[in-house]
């Protein structure tokens, strides 16, 4: 059916020059490669597309985020956008829930080559080889606005003439949780829409929904935050003469995420945590694969005696500090690792259900704990009587209020923890 | 415990006061200042130990006297009775006694723990030794102790849930506060809030690039637009510009033009061309040379006659002319003729006065002597030099023969001194030796015998050995001291040797000194020789003695038969002793009477001779004496002799001096009379006065050379003067010959001098007429010269003139000169207008050319000048709107730069971000914190409810029973420090908003709670200071109950000093009794 093999690269989610979460009390050289790193992984894209010969580029939507307004990374995406093209690449363009097609926001030319898909409707664009020969339709269609709960997938029909056909949607296929539900649709109507490929954008996790015919999230092109961990990049895809697809996955980000767990099991004092906590990085740091810097949370597990030091204030943040000291620095090591933070999600030697069935404060306090961790509405309850203070204050309330039930139960167990370590501590002396 | 009695010895203001406390229940009433509170203090302070000197009211120093303390009578738990003593001297010790007698000291924490339950002395105070003060103490719950009695029951105990609390209370605050900005998520909110308003307020950087870059665009273009038509413009300017400035010039020009033409027709030929251009030049320099050779001609006329004229007038005589050479001659002498004649009478008159010195002079020197024998006398050095050789020796012999009789005077004036002196000594030393001679003579025995010392000396050492030799004859007789003589003289040879030895050296030793004693100085050497002879001897003679002595013992038997022999022995030494005093002393018998007694006939009489001995001695002794100052005199004699002997030497000597000098004298003045004779003749020779001694000699010589010098200076002048008086004679022969010659000229003048002065003058005067004359001669004939060249001059300009005239094509000067004026104007004029034509042409093409005069002919000044103004106005419009452009340009493109900068490093998202993140953690922790907190509440509140602790429950019975359940419940929660009182109807009341009463009350209640929770095992009394006054009679009934129930486990002992507490309270307990105190 296909006569002439071509290879394109797929991508989404450059969210160029938005920042990172997460970060605190980040050096200055950290942070300048951070900050540089969205445009880095855009650079990289730019060399694969020259070096890999590519014929053309599909971007699924949020560029950048036009909440930012940084003309930084439009004048940097018109830059490389326009080196791409000038090789002989057209590019293809969506617009996402981040960079809107109406936003009020202004957006600078885009060089000649570089093809943006409307938002009024689902337009189609030929796609050619670098020798020109028509490889390929091309269909898309931007956001409008920043939310669309349309789903925009339904729109999407077929033109003849072409041996590849390409549908490029930024969307949230079978509503993934972990993300804004727009442009809501269902794997199914993909897969019989009668596309060859779905190249899809809006969830950061690249992921392979379907082959034959492909649905296909590339991911971001570099993490932002702790929940943005391992290797990020695009999609290199080769169609060949028959039309059978090759995917390669080709890692772009300049700066990887990492989340590593630690457990305090058996360990008795600071030095051994110590020792586990450098031993633990040192295994990060000896991977011979690893050719760039790197962010890691630590996160403290298991249950152990140093449990109740651990939740002191400001505990986890003198450890980090120790840890920072310890490693080399980021100014002399070029793929420098870095601990973001230590999270501590430890729990004492005595076991929170042990102490429920006992009489006394303790156990007063445990069973009201648990009761409260055990329904969302006991547990809303809770938290609203203990952040009374705090609701008053917008911000922390409209993040309160993204919190979910898992988090609450969460705080509700350290709390728990805390409290039986307070009363324990103080029992003792 | 409890308390039976009490003993205060001294306390305060106590003094032996004692106390028996029988019920369970003591009401020790007593009005005020009876003493109630200090017995509380002194139960205090026997428990716990008197306080140090800082507390001085709860020491209590006893004011009154006594021992400071007391003693208790104690009953415990079991019922055993202890007596304790307690005084401040004995510091924290305790002496407790059992009920068997037992004594025993113990300290205070021993003392704490066996009977009062370790209560500690703080506690006690709050709870068991209480007065209204400590009661409302109780109000703040004061003291982890009691705190922690009321939370007891629970899990962690109220101290574990509270330091949670307030743990998790700081955690809290310092996060965050509703209101506050110091906090760190208050920090970090405000800090969002800015890093927000100011990305709001920053302006929209795309927009704002797009903008500029439109700007610039349009910028560009307009600049383009305008830059395409300025050089158009810019010509069209400078054409006016041109033509404006060029109007004066073009106006001139034509102007010139037109008086050109018309000078022009003024010409008879107007066509004709203008003469050449340095003819008037010419014309003008030829009628100048004209004139001037005109008035040179004149004055050369002139010149010529006056020449003639002036050689006219000019005439001299030759004769004098050609005796000139001569004059000149003399007129040069004479000068020098009148300088002769002065010279010769100064010479004459200097010859006259030297002719007179010498002639004064010569007398001086000799009477015989004349000019020649003057200049004959030498001032030869020889001459001079023989006299001061003769001067010399003179003096010399002068010199001797002073010293000579100097050398005589002398040596007599020491004659005289050594002869007196000889005399005299003589004369004293003779008077001593015989008036000494004469006293030894009276006081000895006669004159000795020998008069030399020597002599005397050898007698004297007979006369003492002979002695020696008789006295030891004599003492052999001796019957005890005789035996070691016998034994001595038997004894054998070597004894005798021996003594002989020792008194022989004993006898050089003192003959050493003496011998030696010659030369009148004996050394020390000698002495000490002396002395270690006489030493040995001695030493000789001891041991001889004592060999003697052994000697004696064994021989003792033969003494007598050897007596007789010692008889004939003694004999004979006395006769030898009389022999040699004899030899020494002329009165011999009367001396060796006195010195020697005699010799004895008998051995009986020698004991008699034995006794006399010491008057001998004595007689010996001033023998030895008179010896010995017989030598002496002998001595000094012989001094006396050699010193005149050596006078008599010194006299001889001078003597012989004395002679030697004389002859020398003679030979002397032999010297003298040659000397004197030389002289002599040396005068006569000279022929000068023989009186004349040697000293006067230079002075002669000096006079002499003074009159030589003179007369050699006047022989000179005499010559000088001879010399002049010829010269000038020659030169007064030559003036004569010339006054002859020319007796004119001299006039009336006789005197040489003056004749040869005129004379020269008037051949001057001649001289220099004649060469006047030849130089008139010269002018005369150069002036006749030049007169001619003078006329050809005139001639040749004559001829120029006329050729200008021809060219000119003009008759007469006049004409010519019209034509000339004429010519010059035209010229100037056609220079001028060619000048302007230049300036206005130059630079410009024909069509520019045209274009320019088209605009000057068609347009006047005031047009063109508006037409030119309106040109410049447009093109600076322009330009200002160019460089308006050019800035704008300029600024947009910086811009845009700045823009991409600031995009570059805009962070202000990443900030917030970062912002946000830390406000997320710290929020979560926030939760956590504020979770753990609200679950401690719920907790509590549960807890409080639910399980209220014993302590609390047991003082909320006493509570409602005092109340009469007013009051329901006592409430502590363990998060504040406030006790809270429940009423009927379920309300909560802080304790500090109840009234007075119901507030003691409520504490009173906690207190009795507390006591018992604080003490169980070791129940101690309860002693209350008046805690009732604030109770009305109610409710101190109510109360009642509680103090009887209390009193089943405690002694309880109650101060009061209102009757009717203590009346009702022993009315309402049966248990209870009353004490008076104070009376």
């Amino acid at each position: 059916m296909v006569s002439v093999p071509f290879t394109f690269v797929h991508a989404a989610d450059l969210h160029l020059d938005s920042p990172f979460k997460g970060l605190s009390k980040v050096p200055e050289p950290i942070r300048e490669r951070l900050r540089e790193s969205t445009f880095e992984a855009l650079r990289r894209l730019s060399d694969l597309v020259k070096k890999e010969k590519i014929d053309f580029v599909v971007l699924a939507g949020d560029l950048f985020d036009a909440a930012d307004r940084s003309l930084r990374a439009q004048l940097r995406l018109q830059r490389t956008l326009g080196e791409m093209t000038s090789q002989g690449t057209q590019v293809f363009v969506v617009h996402g829930n981040h960079d809107p097609e109406s936003g009020r926001q202004a957006k600078l030319d885009w060089p000649p080559g570089v093809f943006v898909f409307g938002s009024a409707g689902v337009d189609c664009f030929p796609a050619y080889s670098r020798e020109g020969e028509l490889v390929a339709h091309i269909y898309g269609i931007s956001y409008p606005t920043s939310a669309v709960k349309d789903n925009l997938a339904l729109r999407f029909k077929k033109r003849e003439g072409a041996p590849f056909h390409l549908a490029l949607l930024h969307a949230n296929v079978d509503g993934d949780p972990s993300h804004d539900n727009y442009a809501p649709c269902k794997l199914e109507e993909l897969a019989t829409a009668g596309f060859d490929y779905w190249a899809l954008g809006h969830v950061h996790d690249r992921r392979v929904l379907h082959e034959y015919p492909h649905v296909v999230y590339s991911g971001n092109i570099q993490g932002r935050s702790i929940r943005e961990t391992g290797p990020k990049g695009a999609y290199v895809v080769s169609v060949s003469e028959s039309g059978s697809i090759d995917m390669r996955f080709r890692e772009l980000s300049d700066v990887r995420w990492q989340e590593i767990s630690v457990s305090i099991e058996g360990l008795e004092d600071e030095q051994q945590l110590k020792n586990r906590l450098l031993s633990a990085l040192e295994e990060l740091n000896e991977d011979d694969e690893r050719d760039r810097p790197m962010l890691v949370r630590i996160r403290l597990e298991g249950r152990g005696v140093i449990h109740d030091r651990l939740l002191q204030p400001n505990i986890a943040e003198e450890w980090l500090e120790e840890l920072r000291e310890w490693l080399a620095s980021p100014e002399e090591q070029e793929a420098w690792l870095w601990p973001e933070s230590i999270v501590v999600r430890t729990s004492g030697m005595i076991r929170l259900d042990a102490v429920a069935e006992e009489e006394g404060f303790a156990g007063e306090l445990i069973r009201k704990g648990i009761a409260a961790s055990g329904s969302s509405d006991l547990s809303k309850a809770l938290l609203n009587d203990a952040l009374e203070s705090l609701q008053k204050q917008p911000k922390i309330r409209e993040w309160l209020a993204s919190c979910s039930h898992e988090d609450s139960v969460e705080w509700i167990n350290q709390a728990m923890e805390l409290a039986l370590s307070l009363l324990r501590v103080d029992d003792a002396g | 415990m409890y308390i039976r009695e009490l003993h205060v010895e001294g306390y305060g203001a106590l003094q032996g006061v004692k106390l028996e406390l029988e019920a369970p229940v003591s009401v020790l009433y007593g009005p005020n200042e009876a003493g109630k509170s200090t017995l509380l203090r002194f139960v205090r302070s026997m428990l716990y130990g008197f306080p140090t000197r800082k507390e001085p009211v709860e020491r209590g120093e006893p004011v009154f006297g006594g021992r400071h303390g007391g003693r208790l009578l104690l009953t415990d738990k079991n019922g055993s009775e202890w007596t304790m003593e307690r005084f401040a001297e004995r510091g924290g010790e305790v002496t407790l006694r059992d009920h068997s007698g037992l004594e025993r000291n113990i300290g205070q924490a021993e003392w704490q723990r066996m009977m009062l339950g370790g209560i500690s002395e703080r506690t006690f105070k709050q709870l068991f030794s209480v007065s209204l003060n400590e009661l409302h103490e109780l109000r703040t719950l004061q003291g982890e102790e009691i705190g922690n009695y009321l939370y007891h029951a629970g899990l962690a105990g109220g101290s574990a849930v509270t330091s949670a609390r307030r743990q998790i209370g700081n955690e809290m605050d310092r996060l965050f506060r509703p209101k506050g900005t110091t906090q760190e998520m208050n920090r970090l909110l405000s800090a969002i809030k800015e890093i927000e308003s100011a990305i709001r307020h920053s302006r929209d950087g795309v927009q704002a690039y797009q903008d500029a870059k439109e700007t610039l665009v349009q910028v560009e273009l307009r600049l383009r637009s305008i830059e395409e038509g300025m050089p158009e413009r810019r010509m069209q300017a400078a054409k006016l510009q041109g033509a404006f400035e060029l109007r004066e010039w073009w106006l001139k020009r034509e102007m010139l033009l037109a008086e050109d033409a018309e000078l022009r027709r003024e010409l008879p030929d107007p066509s004709a061309p203008l003469v050449r251009e340095d003819s008037s030049a010419a014309w003008v320099e030829w009628k100048k040379q004209r004139n001037d050779a005109t008035r040179q001609l004149e004055v050369i006329g002139q010149e010529l006659a006056e020449y003639q004229m002036m050689r006219g007038k000019l005439a001299w005589n030759e004769d004098l002319l050609a005796s000139y050479p001569e004059l000149e001659r003399l007129e040069a002498a004479r000068e020098a003729v009148m300088a002769k004649r002065d010279e010769l009478t100064e010479l004459e008159a200097e010859r006259r006065t030297l002719d007179e010195s010498v002639q004064n002079v010569l007398p001086r020197l000799s009477g015989n002597w004349g000019e020649a024998e003057l200049l004959a006398f030498g001032g030869l050095a020889a001459d001079r030099d023989e006299v001061r050789a003769l001067q010399q020796e003179w003096e010399q012999e002068e010199r001797v023969a002073a010293s000579l009789q100097a050398e005589l005077r002398r040596l007599s004036r020491q004659k005289e001194v050594l002869q007196t002196e000889y005399t005299s000594s003589d004369a004293h030393s003779r008077d001593e030796l015989s008036f000494r001679h004469a006293k030894a003579e009276v006081k000895l025995f006669g004159l000795f015998v020998p008069q030399t010392k020597p002599a005397l000396l050898q007698a004297w050492h007979n006369v003492e050995d002979a002695r020696r030799e008789y006295e030891r004859a004599r003492t052999s007789f001796n019957p005890s001291g005789s035996s070691v003589s016998r034994v001595s003289a038997k004894s054998g040879k070597s004894n005798r040797l021996t003594y002989t030895i020792a008194g022989m050296i004993g006898a050089i030793a003192l003959a050493l000194p003496v011998v030696l004693n010659d030369g009148d100085h004996v050394s020390a050497y000698v002495y000490g020789l002396a002395a270690c002879l006489l030493l040995l001897s001695a030493a000789i003679a001891i041991v001889a003695s004592r060999r003697s002595a052994k000697q004696g013992k064994a021989s003792s038997s033969a003494n007598r038969l050897m007596s007789d022999e010692n008889k004939a022995n003694l004999r004979f030494t006395h006769k030898q002793l009389k022999d040699k005093l004899r030899q020494l002393v002329e009165h011999s018998e009367t001396a060796a009477a006195d010195l020697v007694s005699d010799l004895p006939d008998n051995d009986f009489d020698f004991g008699d001779a034995h006794v006399h001995s010491d008057t001998l001695d004595s007689d010996w002794q001033q023998l030895r004496g008179a010896v010995h100052d017989q030598l002496e005199r002998l001595e000094e004699r012989n001094r006396v002799q050699s010193k005149q002997q050596e006078w008599q030497e010194r006299l001889l000597e001078l003597q012989l001096e004395r002679d030697l000098v004389e002859r020398d004298s003679l030979e002397h003045a032999k010297r003298m009379d040659t000397l004197r004779w030389k002289w002599q003749e040396w005068l006569k020779v000279r022929q000068l006065p023989i009186h004349l001694k040697p000293d006067g000699l230079p002075e002669l010589f000096g006079l002499a050379e003074q009159a030589q010098a003179a007369l050699r200076q006047l022989r000179r002048v005499t010559e000088r003067s001879q010399a002049l008086q010829a010269s000038i004679q020659q030169f007064e022969q030559a003036v004569y010959r010339l006054m002859e010659a020319f007796p004119s000229s001299i006039g009336n003048r006789t005197d040489v001098i003056q004749a040869i002065h005129s004379l020269h003058k008037e051949a001057e005067r001649q001289l220099e007429a004649k060469e006047e004359a030849e130089r008139i001669e010269r002018l005369l004939a150069s002036v006749q010269a030049a007169s001619g060249e003078a006329r050809i001059r005139i001639e040749h300009i004559e001829h120029g003139i006329a050729k200008l005239f021809r060219e000119a094509q003009v008759d007469s000067e006049a004409e010519f000169e019209l034509r000339l004026r004429l010519d010059e104007r035209c010229r100037v004029i056609r220079k001028e207008a060619r000048d302007i034509q230049l300036r206005l042409e130059s630079g410009r093409d024909n069509e520019a050319l045209e274009h320019l005069y088209g605009l000057l002919k068609s347009n006047d000044d005031a047009t063109l000048s508006a037409l030119l103004s309106e040109k410049q106005r447009e093109g600076e419009a322009e330009d200002e709107l160019r460089a308006e452009l050019l800035d704008q340009r300029g600024r947009m493109t910086q811009e845009l730069e700045r823009l991409r900068s600031i995009a570059e490093d805009e962070d202000q998202s990443q900030r917030l971000r970062e912002l946000q993140s830390k406000l997320e953690h710290l929020t979560e922790r926030y939760a956590v914190l504020a979770i753990c907190e609200r679950l401690i509440v719920q907790a509590k509140a549960v807890f409080e409810e639910e399980k209220q602790p014993e302590v609390l429950q047991r003082a909320s019975r006493y509570f409602r029973q005092m109340t009469n359940g007013a009051y329901l419940r006592i409430v502590a929660p363990g998060d504040t420090k406030a006790l809270l009182a429940e009423t009927k109807d379920r309300r909560l009341l802080d304790s500090s908003y109840l009234s007075r009463g119901t507030q003691e009350q409520l504490y009173l209640s906690m207190r009795f709670a507390l006591c018992d929770a604080a003490s169980p095992e070791q129940p101690l009394p309860l002693l209350l200071d008046d805690l009732f006054v604030h109770f009305d009679e109610q409710r101190l009934v109510q109360a009642l109950p509680v103090l009887e129930e209390l009193a089943k486990d405690r002694q309880i002992v109650l101060f009061t000093c209102h009757r009717y507490v203590a009346q009702t309270i022993v009315a309402g307990i049966p248990a209870s009794r009353m004490l008076m105190l104070g009376s």
